[in-house]
């Protein structure tokens, strides 16, 4: 017989062990919410039996289902017949089912897809039928490519060497931290600092002692400053950090913290003292506002400065008239 | 064919009713207070219509939900949020991670988030026209698309395209996300076959009224 011509209305194909072969759950529910079918993937994933499940209001057989969307999705169904789709974009949990992955992911509920159609009975009556796919595993994988483009994104913003923020991540910073101090009138600091001597150092100790400076010298200079506060390797031996919310006084205790801390710290295997700094401090104010270039700009004057009248010292800017 | 002031109006006014549903409906499901203005509804030709939004596109492919409608009325409902301000709403609705990135896995994310956004207006909007023009109405699932305006809005390629006669209407109207402090047009397309039938359900309605 050509297959084509098979009458499946009429065929002894039981639609039951149809639904009971589909990798997805599979619900019937009518006017009253009331559960009609129940098919054996939901049995398994609920532990809830079709014997136990079929003539239950849904709300009473699942009362975790608190999903307002879900309920509010089934009375446009069964309302209007106006076909649902619920994304696992939007809903994290709908159905509370177990997840297979919360031992290995974490994931305690499955992740799903739900979809929600109109079905007109054989007896004159509307009801709604339920599908549920589990998207867990695509939910863990779009999970996994997100922190993994965050990883990446962090990799391009660090400087490799000392695991500082760079240059590219400055500007943003600054970019987005100006508007902010502008609006709110906040004032941020900004310190150039330079390792004084380095290049000597590198040529007298060789370049692994001068690697090993840098990183010691960007742990110490960290250990001074708030998590609010942005530090940069901005080049070679050059660093800059900027303090949002800090005004002229705040930035001079800073600056002669880090120029301390690091005059009296044992770095990259050298003696106490063996490393020093130079500072150039700069200050954006709002009632005198400037770019992120001039603030750099203004900061390298006082680093010159500081390196003209014998290192190891901060310049600052003039005192704002108070 | 232009539609008279009366049904501009009641069109609008229908839109605005199920507009307080899919506010309510958005935020419980975006966590945020989201309001919509006021919609305003006309009957446009297709020139029109790609000459509001190809230019926003920055020449690619404009994305969009719809759902085939059939019984009183047959055709599309399509959901647009065709410039740069209703994607950024979309990005800042769902997550700005999607935003920019070339992973297909991510895309389709977001793309599963704004079908589910469209249905939620599509249908509320449907719900209104089944209660209000006292219609029988189905829709099909809904389905997220690509392409040019004419692609997207004369996908059957059976009928002959006028694009200076007016013959879609569309509802536009601003979708504002307070705590998330973004807002972006969205527009609501009728492509009906024929639009008579919905016009005279219109009038048939303000009859009763009045």
């Amino acid at each position: 017989m050509n297959p084509a011509a098979v009458d499946f209305s009429k065929s002894a194909i039981d639609y039951a062990s149809v639904t009971a072969q589909l990798p997805m759950g599979v619900l019937i529910l009518d006017q009253q919410q009331r559960v009609c079918f129940w098919n054996e993937w939901l049995a398994n994933h609920s532990g809830i039996a079709a014997a136990t499940a079929v003539g239950q209001p849904l709300a009473e057989l699942l009362p975790e289902l608190r999903s307002s969307r879900f309920w509010s999705a089934l009375d446009q169904v069964l309302r209007y017949r106006l076909p649902q789709l619920l994304s696992q974009a939007l809903n994290r949990y709908i159905l509370p089912l177990r997840s297979h992955h919360h031992s290995r992911y974490g994931i305690e509920y499955m992740q799903q897809q739900v979809r929600i159609l109109p079905l007109h009975g054989s007896d004159g009556h509307d009801y709604a039928l339920v599908t549920v796919q589990d998207v867990t595993e695509s939910a863990i994988r779009a999970k996994a490519m997100v922190s993994m483009m965050q990883r990446l994104k962090e990799v391009s913003l660090r400087d490799p060497l000392t695991n500082l923020f760079n240059r590219r991540m400055m500007w943003n910073w600054l970019d987005q931290q100006m508007k902010e101090a502008q609006r709110y009138n906040k004032q941020i600091g900004c310190l150039l600092i330079d390792i004084d001597h380095f290049k000597q150092l590198n040529d007298t100790h060789g370049h692994q002692v001068g690697d090993d400076v840098l990183k010691g010298f960007a742990r110490c200079v960290e250990q001074q400053l708030r998590d609010a506060d942005l530090f940069v390797r901005y080049g070679g031996e050059e660093f800059v950090v900027l303090l949002p919310g800090s005004h002229y006084i705040q930035l001079g205790i800073v600056a002669k913290r880090v120029l301390e801390a690091v005059r009296e710290s044992a770095l990259g295997g050298l003696s106490a003292g063996g490393v020093t700094c130079s500072i150039g401090a700069s200050c954006y104010r709002p009632a005198t506002p400037c770019g992120a270039d001039e603030l750099l700009r203004r900061a390298d004057k006082r680093l010159y400065e500081a390196k003209r009248t014998g290192r190891n010292r901060v310049v600052l800017p003039p005192e704002p008239p108070s | 064919m232009i539609l008279t002031d009366l049904q501009r109006d009641a069109l609008a006014e229908m839109a605005n009713i199920s507009a307080s549903g899919i506010a309510s409906q958005l935020s419980l499901l975006l966590r945020d207070t989201i309001t919509i203005r006021v919609p305003t509804a006309r009957m446009v030709p297709l020139r029109w219509l790609r000459e509001q939004i190809e230019p926003n596109s920055g020449g690619s492919d404009t994305g969009c939900v719809y759902q085939a409608l059939s019984g009183s009325f047959d055709g599309r409902i399509y959901l647009l949020l065709h410039d740069e301000h209703s994607r950024s709403l979309l990005h800042a609705l769902v997550g700005d991670v999607t935003t920019g990135t070339e992973y297909a896995d991510l895309q389709a994310y977001e793309h599963e988030a704004m079908t589910e956004i469209g249905n939620i207006i599509i249908s509320s909007f449907a719900a209104m026209m089944i209660e209000l023009l006292n219609s029988e109405l189905e829709l099909s699932m809904p389905a997220y698309l690509e392409g040019s305006t004419r692609q997207l809005l004369f996908m059957s390629g059976a009928e002959p395209i006028d694009e200076d006669q007016p013959s879609v209407i569309v509802i536009d109207t601003e979708l504002h996300a307070t705590e998330r402090q973004v807002s972006g047009s969205l527009l609501l397309i009728l492509r009906l076959l024929p639009v008579t039938a919905l016009l005279q359900r219109l009038d048939a309605m303000m009859a009763e009224l009045s």
